[in-house]
């Protein structure tokens, strides 16, 4: 008896084997969103590993360039809590590419042999010398320029000289490559000789440590120790900016990754449980139609208990293929996922990985979910009576409950259809969750299609709001002083200039920009408590500051409250005196006087300028543009510009990239529903087999046997859609929420009625198509095979 | 195949010249085989049958000797293997799935052993639904041609219910209202009192009966041998072949 029972478990599974099969896949699937949650700690290991590599300093030091020698570098090295030091000169130019002249940022460091700070790592070709460079591997993969060892390229330098420079190979390091992808330019690796040929200014822009000890409170001393070193023994004046301390673990555009990550955790959340409810729905089909042999074991002599048995066993062994497939499916989309990420946003190339908590988990949710979701179904055919079970005739049922009797109303449609959504009614649990799956996949589409409309309308809502046209930055390199302000404002085109100071800093452990002003900036910044600072406290050099409404509101500050700021020349307290609604900036920013600024790092230069032109002509902004870039490279400025128009239109299309790749996780969660969709369908066309039969016995011809099911489909399709409705609008709201809670800014709540019809097409049109295996199988039975199939 | 279609459209040429004028069903040399994996299994082995318009018919014959096979042959509902099936002068083995599902709809009417019926739909609903496949008359001729039906098997009274609101009498009556639906010259029966009880199926018998002496032409496989007996003639098949007629 035991071996024929547990033969039976198998068997069951070989004898129907499409049925098997497809179980199975609809479980791998389930299990594969498990996968999902690999997705963070995926991408962390990957980014830990180019960290690792990239030995990214832990300790960053913005300087007016200074020159060291390199027994001086040494001592630097040598100073307490050190472990290495280098210097990195910067310039910001262009290059021409073909007729083109092209953004670039040439980084230098005094040597390519033995990096101990920010390694730049060589992909092809051989190390720069002389005046050759090295072009950075993202050049070539943003399309900007794909040149490689044995090419040369043509370098705008101060002063209009250009260099023509041979390309010694291709390299990458995290540093360039997130310029390369955030500053819109072509980045080129140099020799310290090369920077000198090119005009820029002698000396180290940029002191890169690392540091034994990563506290606070130890980088604070180092600072103190490397600026009192700095200014007894170099022409160091201050800092041009403030330190950064690179959080341990933190690398570029990890804060970025981390907001992403929270939202996608909410996606993979939705995904699991579409994946559950298939799980559950599944197994439950699996076992109601087994009642007849269930009815068949207990008349001759099975007891409940065995032939709960024989059930779990087969419940766990279709678990266990589920899972080994879903495990791998989960892996590779996780995987898939990441390298997208990497290489889109973070320009690396991650490995496969696999993450042993997620597989285990995986392998978890895939071996005790299926046998857990039958339980119930498994119960309920246990308890049945034997005669019931042996006497079903299973086209008997259904008809009668209050849904049947509504859904008759609908008298008015085809007979066909009639059946059709009928038909609904009558596997009433299956329908239910079927009905949930696609109202869960309509209401992320929903929400998707939300949180894209929300932050492109407020993205163009915050850009609209300026009123310059050019912005000008030296981030890096000669600052921008009183001659170069003279040259700004001599350049034809330029209506008004307004120098400014901009700094990222850490805030109450957030990313914030210090932003110094002379008065209120040529952008709009509506007060929504307090004031602005007046320019009389921008003239004495006052210690007020005006928040940005975003991070008053995460940090908890209002008007009155006093601010604490690490500048370089130590904690600096700003008495907070109006809160701005702007969301410019990410609306994380802090205005403080421009005077105020300077006096505290001890500089009497800017890094930026906003510029508004006498003309609003796009080809007129764009002459303009060129004679600043000409007329203050020729001064000896390495600047970089910024475009308003071109800038929104970037700005506008990469955010739209990014939540447009949190949607793609979406589609997942429609995936797993329309399987869910498929799998209710194929299991109707099953279970009626014996019905299609029947109606083609009675005249019914294929198109009328397809419309039956057709209409069955998408009954439930347009349920689902229905029930989406609010479900998207949850979601939607629960984005935005989180939008401002993770990453800060307020891209308001839209829910656009349109969406809803785009939905409903979506819906129709794509449970049509996946509908048409199941149909297919429906209209080829054979009226004989289907009146004999049991 | 194309030449398989040939041979049999030729057969069915030679065959409508010879038979077409005296029987209403003709059944020549047919033999099926089915086949389920490896194994073959010959059902019919050369079956000869002709049945005259206005006959009444019962197919005996022990389990498993190929009576639900011939009604199948002659329904169109399986495809014979060899030989020629002719009803009312059509070549159904040369018809298509499409072509054979549209003719039985117009020409044949089917009582099954456990009735069959559609659960959501109701009496009525159940009994038109052959002319909405058929697309006979308009709404309203259908209903009146199935509400007649219904009142002529006695349940004129019970149109709105469902199957599940039925006993297995009425239920098997619907079915019989059904078949009745595009008023075939041919009504065929698979056991169709074998779920009902004495009493009922006795009554079942002489609606069929009923039918047969208003014209109509009255196949049926039965396992009771007192109802068989009542039929004009009785054809027995044993294994795959007829042995007495």
């Amino acid at each position: 008896m035991a071996s024929a029972v547990l033969k039976k478990s198998v068997t069951d599974l070989t004898r129907r084997k499409a049925r098997t099969i497809f179980t199975v896949l609809t479980l791998a699937i389930a299990v594969a969103s498990v996968g999902i949650f690999a997705i963070p700690s995926l991408m962390n290991t990957a980014m830990q590993k180019e960290v690792q590599a990239n030995k990214l300093p832990d300790l960053t030091l913005n300087l007016k360039p200074v020159s060291l020698t390199s027994a001086q570098l040494s001592t630097l090295r040598r100073l307490p809590n050190v472990v290495a030091a280098e210097g990195r000169s910067y310039l910001q130019t262009r290059v021409w590419i073909g007729d083109r002249r092209v953004k670039a940022v040439i980084i230098s460091a005094p040597s390519y042999r033995n990096q101990s700070v920010d390694v730049v790592s060589l992909t092809s070709g051989r190390l720069p010398s002389g005046s050759s460079v090295l072009s950075d591997v993202q050049n070539g993969k943003q399309g900007r320029f794909s040149g490689r060892e044995g090419s040369t390229i043509r370098i705008v330098g101060v002063g209009n000289r250009t260099v023509e420079a041979p390309v010694s190979g291709v390299a990458r390091n995290m540093v360039g490559d997130q310029a390369a992808i955030g500053l819109d330019a072509v980045v080129l690796y140099a020799t310290p000789a090369l920077l000198t040929r090119l005009g820029a200014e002698t000396g180290y822009s940029s002191l890169e440590l690392r540091l034994a000890d990563r506290s606070k409170l130890a980088a604070d001393r180092t600072v103190a120790a490397t600026r009192r070193y700095l200014k007894a023994n170099t022409s160091f004046t201050g800092f041009s900016n403030l330190p950064e301390l690179r959080k341990p673990g933190s690398y570029p555009g990890k804060e970025l990754f981390d907001q992403l990550a929270s939202i996608m955790n909410v996606f993979t959340v939705l995904a699991l449980l579409a994946g559950l409810v298939l799980i559950a729905n599944t197994m439950t089909t699996l076992i109601g139609e087994q009642r007849r042999e269930i009815g068949m074991m207990k008349a001759i002599g099975g007891t409940r208990r065995q032939i709960r048995r024989v059930y779990l066993r087969t419940a766990l062994l279709l678990g266990a293929a589920g899972s080994v497939i879903g495990v791998g499916l989960g892996l590779l989309v996780a995987n898939m996922v990441v390298r997208y990420f990497g290489s889109s946003f973070f320009a690396i190339s991650p490995g496969f990985e696999v993450s042993l908590p997620v597989v285990v988990a995986s392998m978890v949710v895939g071996l005790v979910a299926p046998p857990l979701a039958a339980l119930p179904a498994i119960r309920r055919g246990s308890r049945i009576a034997v005669r019931e079970a042996l006497e079903e005739v299973p086209a008997l049922q259904g008809g009668q409950a209050v849904a049947d009797r509504a859904l008759r109303r609908l008298s008015f449609l085809p007979r066909t259809a009639q059946i059709g959504v009928r038909s609904v009614t009558r596997r009433g649990r299956r329908s239910v969750a079927t009905v949930a799956q696609i109202a869960l996949a309509v209401g992320t589409l929903l929400s998707v299609l939300a949180l894209i409309n929300s932050v492109t309308t407020t993205t163009n809502a915050v850009w609209n709001q300026a009123r310059w046209d050019i912005e000008l930055n030296t981030v890096v390199g000669r600052q921008l002083d009183a001659r170069a302000d003279a040259v700004i404002r001599a350049t034809p085109g330029v209506a008004r200039a307004q120098p400014a100071l901009t700094n990222l800093i850490k805030f109450d452990g957030k990313d914030a920009f210090l932003n110094g002003y002379r008065g209120r900036p040529l952008f709009d910044t509506p007060i929504s408590h307090g004031r602005w600072f007046s320019t009389q406290e921008a003239a004495e050099r006052a210690p007020v500051a005006v928040m940005a409404s975003n991070l008053a509101r995460t940090t908890g500050t209002d008007v009155g409250d006093h601010v604490a700021l690490q500048t370089g020349a130590g904690l600096k307290s700003f008495h907070v005196v109006g809160v701005t609604s702007t969301q410019w900036n990410n609306g994380t920013a802090l205005y403080v006087p421009l005077q105020t600024m300077q006096t505290y790092l001890g500089i009497d230069t800017v890094n930026s300028y906003l510029i508004q032109t006498t003309s609003s002509d796009h080809a007129a902004i764009d002459r303009t543009t060129t004679r600043l870039e000409d007329r203050l490279t020729a001064a000896g400025y390495g600047i970089g510009t910024e475009v308003k128009y071109s800038g929104q239109r970037a700005n506008v299309s990469q955010n739209k990239a990014i939540s447009t790749a949190i949607g793609v996780l979406g589609l997942l969660i429609v995936a797993i529903s329309m399987v869910g969709l498929v799998n209710a369908i194929t299991m109707s066309v099953l279970e009626r087999t014996r019905e299609i039969g029947v109606l083609r016995c009675i005249g019914a011809r294929a198109r009328e046997i397809r419309r039956i099911f057709a209409a069955e489909g998408l009954a439930v399709s347009l349920f689902g859609w229905l029930l989406g409705i609010p479900v998207g609008y949850g979601l939607a709201r629960i984005f935005s929420w989180l939008m401002l809670e993770t990453i800060g800014i307020d891209f308001g709540f839209t829910f656009p009625p349109l969406n809803l019809l785009i939905a409903l097409v979506g819906t129709v049109l794509l449970a049509l198509v996946i509908m048409q295996l199941p149909l297919r199988r429906a209209v080829r039975l054979k009226p004989g095979e289907a009146i004999r199939y049991a | 195949m194309e030449v398989g279609t040939m041979s049999a459209t030729l057969t069915l040429e030679v065959a409508r010249d010879r038979k077409a004028a005296a029987a209403l069903i003709a059944l020549e040399r047919v033999e099926k085989v089915y086949r389920t994996g490896k194994l073959e299994y010959p059902a019919l082995r050369g079956v000869d049958l002709e049945i005259d318009a206005g006959e009444m018919v019962a197919v005996v014959g022990p389990s498993g000797s190929g009576k639900t096979t011939i009604m199948n042959m002659i329904t169109g509902i399986d495809r014979p293997t060899g030989g020629s099936v002719m009803v009312d002068g059509q070549a159904i083995h040369a018809l298509s799935e499409e072509q054979l599902a549209i003719w039985r709809g117009r020409n044949v009417g089917i009582v099954f052993q456990f009735f069959q019926l559609l659960p959501t739909l109701t009496a009525l609903e159940n009994a038109m639904l052959p002319l909405d496949f058929a697309r006979k008359g308009s709404k309203h001729e259908r209903y009146d041609i199935a509400n007649h039906n219904l009142e002529l098997v006695g349940l004129g009274d019970k149109l709105d219910h469902l199957p599940a609101e039925l006993s297995g009498g009425e239920q098997q009556r619907v079915a019989i209202a059904r078949a009745l639906a595009s008023d075939p010259k041919l009504i065929i029966g698979d056991e169709p009192t074998g779920n009902l009880d004495t009493q009922t199926a006795a009554e079942m018998f002489e609606l069929l009966h009923r039918l047969n002496d208003e014209g109509k032409t009255v196949l049926y496989v039965t396992h009771d041998l007192d109802l068989a007996a009542r039929a004009g003639r009785i054809v027995t098949i044993r294994d795959g072949l007829v042995v007495g007629q």
